[in-house]
Formats: C-alpha cells, sequence, structure tokens
C-alpha cells in the first residue's frame, strides 16, 4: 500500500512538476511572445517615426530646392528687365550663367514670365487683344470699357480680313451707331482710329450706364422717372427738403454719345422761385460739370435735395 | 530608453515643422515681391527640371524646346498688341499686396511709351470674386511723364489720376500722339520743303557754273523763310519774308485736352508787322489775317493753308 502512494505521490509530484513546468514553459512562452510583440511595436512605431521625420526632411529639402530655384529666376527675369536688351545677346546674363545647361533654360523661364507680364499689361491697359482666327483669314478684337476705376462690359467684333475688312461677327449693342461708323468712318485705312472710336462711343455709353447705376444704389431717395437704353435722356425726380417736402423734376441729356457728361440740364418744379435760386442755378452748373452720382453727394451735402 | 528615443524623435520632428514653416514663410514673401506667372505645363516641367526632379518621359531637351517654341509665339503675340495699340511697353512688374481666398491686390509698374512720349505708370489692380463675376477696379493710379511742356496733357494726366481711369489715359495718350505726329510731320515737311526748294533755282540760271555755288549763292541771296525755333516738336512755327524785314508771321499749333479725354488741335495765325506796313495796309488784309486762316482752315486744312501763307510771303 505504501508503495503505490508512493507511486501515486510520486506521479502526482510527477505530473504536477509536469504541468507545473508545463505552465511555467507557457508562461515563458507568453512572456516572450509579449517582449516580441513589445519589440515589433517598438519597431513599427520607430519606423513609422522613422518615415514620418524622412517625409518631413524630403518636403524641407523640396521647399529649399524650390526657393532655390524661383531666387534663381527672380534674378534672372529682374536683370532682363533692367538691360532690357534682347535677350540672345545679353552679355550681363551671360556673365549669370554658370556654364551649365540649365542656365540657358533659367533665361528662357526668365523671358517667358516677361512676356507674360507685358501681354496682360496690354490687356489690362485697355488693349485691343487682337487675336488671329481661321488660319489667319480674321481677327478677333475686344473692345474692353471701365469708369471710374472699374471694369466693365468687354465687347467683341470679329472682322474678315478680305480685299475688303469686313465684320462678321459682334456683340455691340444695337444702339451704338456701329454701321454708320463703319461707311463713313475710315475702318479700312486706319483700323485702329476707327477702334478707338468705337471704343469711344462703348466707353461714354458704359460711363453713363454706370453713373445711373451708382445713383440708383446710393442715392436712394432720388427716383429715376426715366431712361432709355443708350443711357442719353434721364429724367430723375428729386425731394426738396422742408415741410412742404416738394418735388423737382430734372431731366439731364445727352446729346453727345461719345460723352460721359451731360450737355443739357433742366431743372423744374412747382416751386419756381427756387428753380431759379442761385443755389439751384450752382446745382445746374454742376449737374453739367461733373459726374451725376456724385453731384448729387455735393447737392445732398448743401441741402438742396433730400 | 524607448521615451528618451521617442523624446528625440519628437524634437526632430518638431525643429523640421518649424524649419518648413519658416521656409514656407519666406516662399510665400518672395513670391509676393515679385509675382511671376508660372502656370502652365511647358513652365511647371521646366520648374521641375530646376528644382532637381524631372518626370519620366520628358527629356530636357524636348522641355526646352517647346518653351522655346511658346516664347516665339509669345513675342509675335506682342508685337500684333503693340502696333494695334498704338503703345510700346518695356517692362511690367507685379508685386503682390494681398492675396486671399475671394480677394487678390497687385501693384503694377508700368513702363513703355507711344511714340515719343515716355511714360512710367504704377496701379494698383484688386480683384474680388463676387459670386459668379469677378469684379475688378483700380484703386490706385500714378502716373509720371517725361513730356511736362505739355502743359494741357500734364492737367489731363492730374485729372485722370484721381479717376483712377487708366484706360482713359492711354486711350488719351494715343490720340494726343497722333496729333503730335500729324504736326511734327508737317512742320518738318515745310522745314525740309523749303531746304529742298534751293536746288531747283539754278533751272531758272542756266550759265551759272557748279550746283554747288548756285545752292550757296542761293543761301546768301534768299535766307530760310520758314523756321521752327523750338524744333519740329514743338508748338511754334515762324514764317519770315526775306526781303521785308521785321515782317513775321507765326502760325500756333496747339493740341489741346480736356479733363474727359478729348483732343483738339487749334492752330492759330499771328502776324508781327512794322508800324509803316500797318499804316500802308488801307484794306485791312494783315488785320484781318488772322481770320482768314482760319477760313482756309476750314476749307484746305493745315498743310495746303499752311503752304499758302507761305508762298504769299516767299514771293
Amino acid at each position: 500500500m505504501l508503495v503505490g502512494y508512493n507511486v501515486l505521490s510520486n506521479l502526482k509530484i510527477y505530473i504536477s512538476r509536469g504541468v507545473l513546468g508545463h505552465l511555467k514553459m507557457l508562461e515563458m512562452e507568453a512572456n516572450n511572445l509579449e517582449l516580441k510583440q513589445q519589440e515589433l511595436r517598438q519597431r513599427g512605431r520607430q519606423e513609422e517615426l522613422n518615415a514620418n521625420l524622412q517625409a518631413l526632411l524630403s518636403k524641407r529639402d523640396q521647399l529649399k530646392a524650390e526657393i532655390k530655384a524661383n531666387t534663381s529666376l527672380q534674378k534672372m527675369r529682374t536683370l532682363l528687365d533692367q538691360t532690357g536688351v534682347p535677350y540672345e545677346r545679353n552679355e550681363d546674363v551671360d556673365n549669370l550663367e554658370d556654364g551649365s545647361d540649365n542656365s540657358q533654360l533659367l533665361l528662357m523661364m526668365a523671358r517667358h514670365t516677361q512676356l507674360k507680364d507685358l501681354l496682360h499689361a496690354h490687356h489690362l491697359i485697355g488693349g485691343y487683344d487682337v487675336l488671329q482666327t481661321r488660319k489667319g483669314k480674321g481677327v478677333c478684337v475686344s473692345l474692353a470699357t471701365a469708369y471710374e476705376g472699374v471694369y466693365l462690359e468687354t465687347y467683341n467684333l470679329e472682322i474678315d480680313l478680305g480685299s475688303n475688312l469686313r465684320i462678321c461677327r459682334h456683340n455691340i449693342p444695337p444702339f451704338i451707331p456701329l454701321e454708320r461708323l463703319v461707311t463713313q468712318g475710315n475702318m479700312q485705312t486706319d483700323i485702329r482710329d476707327f477702334l478707338d472710336t468705337l471704343s469711344q462711343y462703348l466707353n461714354a455709353y458704359a460711363g453713363r450706364k454706370q453713373q445711373l447705376h451708382l445713383t440708383k444704389e446710393i442715392h436712394s431717395s432720388v427716383q429715376v422717372a426715366e431712361s432709355n437704353a443708350l443711357c442719353t435722356i434721364l429724367v430723375l425726380m428729386f425731394t426738396i427738403p422742408g415741410e412742404k417736402a416738394e418735388a423737382a423734376l430734372c431731366t439731364l441729356q445727352y446729346a453727345d454719345h461719345t460723352q460721359r457728361l451731360p450737355t443739357r440740364v433742366n431743372i423744374e418744379s412747382e416751386d419756381t422761385a427756387l428753380v431759379s435760386s442761385p443755389q439751384w442755378k450752382k446745382n445746374q452748373a454742376l449737374l453739367l460739370e461733373t459726374p451725376l452720382h456724385t453731384a448729387l453727394v455735393t447737392m445732398k451735402k448743401t441741402g438742396s435735395i433730400a | 530608453m524607448k521615451k528618451n528615443l521617442e523624446n528625440v524623435y519628437e524634437a526632430q520632428f518638431k525643429a523640421l515643422q518649424e524649419e518648413i514653416a519658416a521656409l514656407q514663410g519666406q516662399q510665400d514673401n518672395n513670391e509676393r515681391e515679385i509675382a511671376m506667372d508660372l502656370a502652365g505645363g511647358r513652365m511647371q516641367d521646366a520648374l521641375l527640371i530646376m528644382t532637381g526632379h524631372q518626370e519620366m518621359g520628358k527629356s530636357q531637351r524636348d522641355i526646352t524646346a517647346h518653351l522655346k517654341t511658346e516664347i516665339m509665339e509669345m513675342e509675335e503675340d506682342l508685337i500684333r498688341q503693340t502696333k494695334i495699340n498704338g503703345i510700346v511697353l518695356v517692362n511690367c512688374c507685379v508685386k503682390t499686396v494681398e492675396k486671399g481666398n475671394k480677394k487678390m491686390v497687385q501693384q503694377h509698374r508700368l513702363t513703355g511709351h507711344c511714340s515719343f512720349l515716355d511714360f512710367q505708370v504704377e496701379f494698383e489692380l484688386t480683384d474680388v470674386q463676387e459670386d459668379t463675376t469677378l469684379v475688378r477696379t483700380i484703386t490706385d493710379l500714378n502716373i509720371v511723364m517725361d513730356s511736362t511742356e505739355f502743359k494741357d496733357f500734364s492737367n489731363f494726366v492730374s485729372g485722370v489720376e484721381d479717376k483712377r481711369d487708366l484706360l482713359l489715359f492711354f486711350r488719351t495718350l494715343r490720340r494726343f500722339s497722333d496729333r503730335c505726329e500729324d504736326r511734327r510731320r508737317t512742320f518738318q515737311h515745310f522745314q525740309e520743303q523749303v531746304q529742298e526748294a534751293v536746288p531747283h533755282f539754278p533751272r531758272m540760271f542756266p550759265s551759272m557754273g557748279s550746283e554747288k555755288m548756285e545752292n550757296q549763292e542761293w543761301k546768301e541771296k534768299y535766307p530760310c523763310v520758314v523756321s521752327l525755333p523750338g524744333g519740329c516738336r514743338a508748338e511754334v512755327m515762324q514764317i519770315k519774308s526775306p526781303k521785308l524785314a521785321g515782317c513775321a508771321l507765326t502760325i500756333y499749333w496747339s493740341i489741346e485736352v480736356t479733363n474727359e479725354g478729348d483732343i483738339t488741335p487749334k492752330i492759330d495765325l499771328l502776324t508781327k508787322m512794322p508800324e509803316k506796313v500797318l499804316e500802308m495796309d488801307s484794306r485791312k488784309v494783315i488785320e484781318n489775317a488772322p481770320d482768314s486762316f482760319q477760313s482756309l482752315l476750314r476749307i484746305l486744312g493745315a498743310e495746303a493753308s499752311i503752304d499758302t501763307v507761305i508762298q504769299s510771303v516767299a514771293v
């Protein structure tokens, strides 16, 4: 019986040692795994950080390279602007070159930006932006309008370059005397003078229209009773400050369609004494010499109108 | 240990971020100082080469060739625009003052000339994106011109600066220079014509010697009738009779410019005669000369009228 007991207890011990050992082995393996995972995570983290760092480094280097290129380009461009000599024969430019292929490219890039700026400038100063169309058989011309610094509508003409110049397409409003200018003007002999005259009409129209627009916007107390499409006749109604709140009717006539100021100003009111007063004589003169919306500001300040 | 490493990384990261921010700021600043239009495929390709990157399939030679073609096309375009606009632009520098989501403000500095009239124009352009349209306004205008002798034109220029009417300035500049050219051409024509009249004289004196001597004699006997004391670009032409001392006719050719840009050439004839001659002028021909000249102008135009006056004096 004791032997069996010993065998049993030995077995138990043997088994428990095994289980324990196994457990211990498992524990060790688990610890190892955890360590490995930690290491992996660490390495992953390191790689991630490294990658991020690398990305930033390359971004920084990229920026540095761009700044360097840009600065060289700006220097070259400034040189071109200052010397004003055709860039193929420029000695100063040669000195800037470092003999590499890139300096030739840099010069060309500078010239490219210079030309772009000059062409854009031609457009901004109200140039005609002439464009060749239909393989040289026609040209497209743009007429820009502006008033008091604000760029307004642009109108276009397409001209057929036959034996006789002929306008084949346009978006010029019908109340501008285009036909008359073509037949009675010098389009065939001096296209620039013709365009200048047309531009005068268009800019005058744009100016009058803009004055009306600003008047409506700024001076809500002034009513526009009548106006025509060409903005050459304007009838306004003023409210005269005072107890009676009388009204005055003002008619502006722009007989010269190339002008932005009226040729005639007529003021009527039931209060005839008012109309012939020196203050209103001044207002009449003001309206003849000053753009409408500006004249009205003065008239409000002096208390002539509400 | 790990904590230290992470700290090191973090520090480096932060330093790099700061460096990048500073560089970005520098780049933005540079781009504002000298604003250049670098848009377009060709320029972008070229830029890549300059920064050391190069796209696969695009050799430097190809890119250079394409850029060259574009440059040539733009140069031709510039010639066309210069011709039709009658304005030569020499330089254009752009500076970006403000750049936002919907608003951009740029300063443009232009130098150039319209025939003999040099200009330097600085203007500030404001572009605002409003709903569907772009509203473009000139918010400041400054014009500098050499020709201060044209007083009328200077007044016009100040007016145009106040109203920021850039387009009116250039439209008027062109027409003004055309009228100046008319005057210069006519004045120069008369100055040359009178000098050219010299070689014709030998035909009337066939017995005379060499042409040189004939010219000399002619010059001594008949001094130049027409003189331009201020040059052919000035407003004044003087006509003196070679035989009658003290008798002078002056043509004043002024070119008026209103604030609205209307250009009116005005040609006046003034007479200067000694008392004795005026006394003898019973039919008041000399007194009425200025008015008669105006009538002539209306019928014959400038050149023919002046020619008539010169002929009447030279004989």
